[in-house]
Order: C-alpha cells, then sequence, then structure tokens
C-alpha cells in the first residue's frame, strides 16, 4: 500500500489491531505516507483502507494533514549556509531606495512593484514610466554568416535587416514550438545584438552553439547579457526625457519605431532600441552595466519634472495585457506553435530552410486547431490563470493571464480557446480557479489589442 | 539641442559591490570610480592578508574578449601570449595586460582602465567585445585563501593541481566561475572572474566562509593595477 515504506494492507490492520485506529495516529505509527513520496501514491489508499478496517467512511474519518515539506528535502540542503546563488541588476540598490516589492525570477531578484499598479500604470499611459530589464539575455552575433545563421534558427527572416533597425523574434524547436522571444537589432554589417526572455537565454546561447559546433559559419556567439544594464522608457513624456540626455536627434524622423541606434545617453556609451512591450513610445537602453546606476540617476533627474515613475513586472504584466503581447512560457507552453499563437505573421514560409520549418508547415496545411486570443471578464470575479473555459461542463480551453486594468477599468486577458471560437465577441464562460468551489464567471473574446489597437501611440 | 541635468555629463563607474562598501565605510579610488582604495586602515588589512586572508574587489579594471578560430593567431600576432588554460602577462607600450586563455579558440584580456590593447579585428573568425562590465574579480589573498576556497568550491585546487597562472572552470557557491590561482609573491592568492550580477551574493558567501580563517576586506591598495 505504501511503497516507500513497505507498510502493507496486513501492517494496518495489525496497527488498528493494537489501537492505533485514529487515522492520525496510525499513520504515526506505522509511516505510511511519510516515506519519500509524502503520501502522493498512498494518501487515499491509506484512508480508504483504513476506513475499511475500522468500518467507517473516509467522509467520517477525513484525511491526514499534508505539511510541508511537500518534496523531500535532503538534510544536507537544510543544513549550513544556503548556497542558492542570487544575482542582482547594477540598479538593484536604486529599487531598494525605492522600497520595491521583490519577486525572485529564477536567481534574479526583480522589483515586482514599487507603489501600486494603478500608479505605475497611470504613470506610463499618462507621463513616463521606466523599469529595470537588464535581466533580459544578451547575445551578440559577430561574422560575416551571422544574419544567415539567423534566418536559419528563426522563422522569420533577420538577413534583411537593415543596418539601424530591430525586429522582433520569435524561435521554435524542431517541433516547431515556440520556446523564446525577444529582439534582433543589426548595429553592423556582420553585428547583431539578440535580446531574449529572462530565463531563456542559457537555453538559448546553448542551442545556437550546438547548431554552430562543427560548422564552418563564420558566426561568434558572445554572451553580453552581464555587460548591460538596461532600462525602459515608455509613455508620452519619454522622448522629452532622453532628448535632455543626449546629444543625438531623438525625433520620430531621426529615430522612429523599430530604430536601433549606438550613441552616447548621460555620457555614456549605449545602444538604444525604439521598441515598446508596453505599448508606448518606448526606449531600450543598454549600457554598461558598471553605468547602470548612473543611468538610473540621470533618468530619473531629468524626468522629475515630467512625473517618471518606475515600474514593476506587476505593472508591466498589466500593461502588455492591455496589447495583448504574449509572454513565451506564461501564455505559450511545450505545445504552443507560432501559427495558433498569433505569430503566424513572422512565419516565412518563403525561406529555404529554417528549424522547424517542416513541422509549421504541417500545422499550416491542417488549419489551426485552438488559438490563443484575448478575453475581457463581462462577468463578476478576476479568474486565476490556469482557470478552465467551459462549455456546457466540459473544458474548452484554459486562461493563460488575467489581470484587472485600471486604465481600461476591468479584467481582461489571456487565453487558448478552440480556432473556431476565437472571433471577436464570442461568449465565454470561465472558471474562476482553484478554490472558488467550480464557480464560473463570463467574458467575451477580444482578438485586437483592449489599449490602442492601430499602434499609433508606438509609433509617435 | 542637450540639456545638461545634474550628474549626467559626469559618469560615474561603479562596481557591483558599491553598497557592501559603502557598509563597510570604504575610502574610494582617487580617480572617483566607486571601488575601494581601502577600508581606512590599509596598514591594518595588509597584515591581516600576510597572516590570515583579505578579500579584494579588484577594479575597475578593462575586459576584452578575444573569440573564435582565429583568435590564437590573432593574439600571438599582435605579439600577446596566448596560452589555453594558463594566465600570461603582456607589456606593450607601457601597462601590464594579462591574457587569461580561458578556452583553446577564447581569450579575456584584463588591463588597467583606458589602457590601449593592439588592435585584434580583422582576421576572419575573431570577435572581439568590450566586456568590462560584465565581470567581477574578486582576489582572495592570503596564506588561508585556498582552504576558505575549499568550502565552497569543489575543484581540487592543491598546488600540484593548480600551480601559479593556472585557470580553471568550477563552481564557487555554486555560481559558475573562472578561477586562477595568482599568488602576490610568496602570498598564495587566488583570482574570481564571475558575472558581475552574482558579485554581492559570492561576496557574501566567500565572507561567511572565510569568517573561522580570520578573512577580511581589503582595499585594492594591496592589488595595484592590473
Amino acid at each position: 500500500m505504501c511503497i516507500c515504506e513497505d507498510v502493507t494492507v496486513k501492517d494496518v490492520k495489525q496497527a488498528v489491531s493494537e489501537g492505533f485506529d485514529n487515522l492520525e495516529t496510525l499513520k504515526r505509527y506505522s509511516t505510511v505516507t511519510m516515506g519519500p513520496c509524502q503520501g502522493k501514491m498512498c494518501h487515499s489508499l491509506s484512508a480508504r483502507v483504513h476506513a475499511a478496517i475500522t468500518g467507517q467512511s473516509v467522509a467520517t474519518t477525513g484525511l491526514t494533514t499534508a505539511r510541508p515539506p511537500f518534496q523531500p528535502v535532503p538534510l544536507a540542503a537544510l543544513a549550513g549556509p544556503h548556497l542558492a546563488p542570487v544575482r542582482q541588476t547594477a540598479m538593484h540598490d536604486r529599487h531598494s531606495k525605492l522600497d520595491a516589492t521583490w519577486m525572485d525570477m529564477g536567481e534574479w531578484k526583480r522589483p515586482l512593484l514599487y507603489t501600486s499598479v494603478g500608479q505605475e500604470c497611470k504613470a506610463v499611459r499618462e507621463a513616463v514610466g521606466v523599469i529595470d530589464v537588464s535581466t533580459l539575455g544578451k547575445l551578440e552575433l559577430r561574422g560575416a554568416d551571422a544574419g544567415a545563421f539567423l534566418d536559419w534558427m528563426h522563422p522569420n527572416r533577420f538577413s534583411d535587416l537593415r543596418i539601424g533597425r530591430v525586429r522582433y523574434r520569435a524561435m521554435c524547436d524542431d517541433a516547431g514550438i515556440v520556446i523564446d522571444d525577444g529582439t534582433v537589432a543589426r548595429l553592423g554589417p556582420d553585428r547583431f545584438f539578440l535580446t531574449t526572455t529572462t530565463g531563456t537565454l542559457d537555453a538559448v546561447e546553448q542551442w545556437f552553439k550546438w547548431w554552430l559546433a562543427g560548422s564552418s559559419r563564420d558566426v561568434q556567439v558572445i554572451n553580453v547579457t552581464s555587460e548591460y544594464a538596461a532600462i525602459n522608457l515608455a509613455g508620452p513624456r519619454a522622448r522629452d526625457v532622453i532628448a535632455r540626455l543626449t546629444t543625438m536627434d531623438v525625433s520620430s524622423k531621426a529615430m522612429p519605431y523599430l530604430a536601433a541606434i549606438e550613441g552616447e545617453v548621460a555620457g555614456v556609451p549605449a545602444v538604444i532600441l525604439r521598441i515598446g512591450f508596453v505599448g508606448e513610445m518606448g526606449y531600450e537602453i543598454h549600457v554598461p552595466a558598471d553605468y547602470g546606476a548612473h543611468l538610473w540617476d540621470a533618468v530619473f533627474e531629468a524626468g522629475r519634472d515630467l512625473g517618471i515613475a518606475a515600474f514593476g513586472i506587476e505593472s508591466q504584466r498589466v500593461l502588455r495585457l492591455e496589447k495583448l503581447h504574449l509572454v513565451v512560457g506564461q501564455d505559450t507552453d511545450a505545445l504552443s506553435n507560432p501559427i495558433e499563437s498569433g505569430l503566424d505573421w513572422l512565419v516565412k514560409a518563403d525561406k529555404p530552410d529554417f528549424i522547424g520549418r517542416d513541422a509549421l508547415a504541417v500545422v499550416q496545411s491542417r488549419g489551426r486547431k485552438n488559438s490563443l486570443a484575448g478575453f475581457e471578464v463581462t462577468g463578476a470575479g478576476v479568474p486565476a490563470e490556469g482557470a478552465a473555459i467551459v462549455r456546457n461542463g466540459q473544458s474548452i480551453g484554459r486562461v493563460t493571464s488575467c489581470k484587472w486594468s485600471p486604465t481600461l477599468n476591468k479584467a481582461i486577458g489571456m487565453c487558448w480557446v478552440p480556432a473556431e471560437d476565437a472571433v471577436n465577441g464570442r461568449e465565454l464562460t470561465i472558471r474562476l480557479g482553484v478554490g472558488t468551489d467550480g464557480k464560473t464567471t463570463t467574458g467575451k473574446v477580444q482578438t485586437r489589442p483592449f489599449y490602442d489597437p492601430e499602434g499609433a501611440r508606438l509609433r509617435m | 539641442m542637450t540639456t545638461t541635468v545634474g550628474n549626467a555629463n559626469r559618469p560615474v563607474r561603479s562596481s557591483p559591490l558599491e553598497a557592501v562598501h559603502a557598509r563597510l565605510m570604504a575610502r574610494w579610488r582617487a580617480d572617483g570610480a566607486r571601488w575601494p582604495l581601502d577600508y581606512g586602515n590599509p596598514s591594518a588589512e595588509a597584515a591581516a592578508a600576510q597572516s590570515a586572508a583579505g578579500l579584494i574587489d579588484r577594479g575597475p579594471l578593462d575586459k576584452l574578449i578575444v573569440q573564435g578560430p582565429g583568435a590564437a593567431g590573432a593574439l600571438r600576432g599582435a605579439s600577446l601570449g596566448f596560452h589555453p588554460g594558463r594566465i600570461s602577462y603582456a607589456l606593450i607600450n607601457g601597462p601590464k595586460l594579462q591574457v587569461w586563455g580561458v578556452a583553446p579558440d577564447e581569450a579575456i584580456i584584463l588591463s588597467a582602465p583606458g589602457v590601449k590593447v593592439p588592435d585584434l579585428t580583422g582576421p576572419q573568425g575573431v570577435a572581439v567585445v568590450n566586456l568590462s562590465s560584465s565581470f567581477s574579480v574578486l582576489m582572495l589573498i592570503g596564506p588561508d585563501a585556498r582552504g576558505i576556497l575549499a568550502e565552497l568550491c569543489p575543484a581540487d585546487l592543491g598546488p600540484v593541481a593548480v600551480p601559479d597562472l593556472q585557470i580553471v572552470h568550477t563552481p564557487v557557491a555554486n555560481v559558475r566561475v573562472t578561477l586562477a590561482r595568482q599568488d602576490m609573491g610568496a602570498v598564495p592568492a587566488f583570482t574570481v572572474l564571475a558575472p558581475r550580477d552574482y558579485a554581492s551574493y559570492l561576496w557574501e558567501s566567500v565572507m561567511h566562509a572565510g569568517a573561522p580563517f580570520g578573512l577580511v576586506p581589503v582595499g585594492n591598495h594591496l592589488a595595484g593595477e592590473a
């Protein structure tokens, strides 16, 4: 019955006959459920056996109380100093001074929130906000074959990217599954600056080097993640702030949306990308990390009279949802391909070959089965991430992200639904999630961004 | 038109351990860079390092990575020594350069800030990238340096396995680092090249492991320039 502790039904009968007929004392006496699996295999079985032996029902006896650790933990892990590496960005102490609430993202410490989501989102939408994005993975690709290599590694094309421009990238594995996204900027004929998500850098670097091993391609991959501290300056007053810190022409004509420029900001050499994950005019500024704190201070000083405010990950998550920008690993999973994830526009089937091409060709020929779509909540409550979308009592999809938007004054989210349901206005029944006794709310599908669907604010 | 706002035109290069040093009442370098010259009593720091162990946040140092199948040829062609697995020193028109042969096709050149390094670009198959901010350079110096590292590092750092100027890739406190033995005269010393983001964590971990040995923070006065 309990494989870990080698407790049989006979042992339980014996224990009960010896007077350990209460389930909790039976557990302690027999050690049933107390092995390395911590009851995962025998918790409910042992309760049912005990109930049968004592002539009761499980409803009467109940279950034993599960207590941490839920996973077995070696004593060595609990003894001595906890050598769990922690990574801090160059602006870590600046965030501490702003009383940031921290979150762990892998080994990184990142500010989750400084004030409130409402205040931070308001600053970004109406003035200017700044977020520390130093944790993004960063790679430099050098060499005559770097452009062709990037074409090979992605469904979209980079060899035709002009110097001084940046382009969105999403990368697939051989099965056509989205494994990472970010941007690629071309800084020279044979020089590309690439960003990955915070959590996927190591996998992407290894993936690139695996494909280059034994190859005659002239491509060097250099991990520059720790070299650069980076901020994203976003909001209608972002240009006013950066203009005070550089001699470069930062007008929309000289530095338009998707420009990638090298220059000086606050007296420090910088790579500036005009991109906007949160849907506002944005400047992603990368500087050598030894100057990260200097840049942070300079930006705040320059924006003080313009209403500048720091914003954290929690606000960023709300702002990007208003734009329906997906997060790889949150809104996608190990079965998500770019076509069904709404990234079909970047799959260039006319390219000679690329990783995942055959798998994506199959998806294109069979058509979408499911689609990633936006939704707004029309009923009460904010569904939990992971909550089921149901129809006639059956699960037909799931919520991947859902937040209350202070800008829109309603709850919005992203979800996977059958492709035929991914149409504007389609009504949804959504469970609120674990611990809500199966309660549901209502919503309706939204396929275009909630905020600035034309993207005019990005191009200001 | 540029408007000068506050310190915008006075960039300050900061150690990732700036806050740690500030708490330790560091006296900063004369050039303004936020690395500690000492912690108020340089002779006591030197004495502790000679008799037990001292931990130095070395910097600021410039770091250049030279990578690719043509790296070895480019380095040797520029009269910079290159020996995979070893540190070489080079004197070219002035201050000393350290050439760390971290892999058969990769070197990291360490130098004092602003030191001119020969041009290594040009040949196909060589990428030269400035990674001056990427790495924190921590030096553990003193007779107990090896014993302290043994608390945190699974590699054999004994004098036979790791002679002077030998490079080892190993975890220290579960962080992947490049470590080298770099004795200061007769005093044993190990230099750890670690991604700067881990600097605070590594500093605290090493100081914790070194407390029973009498480990103390030591300023850059003891290490000098590159």
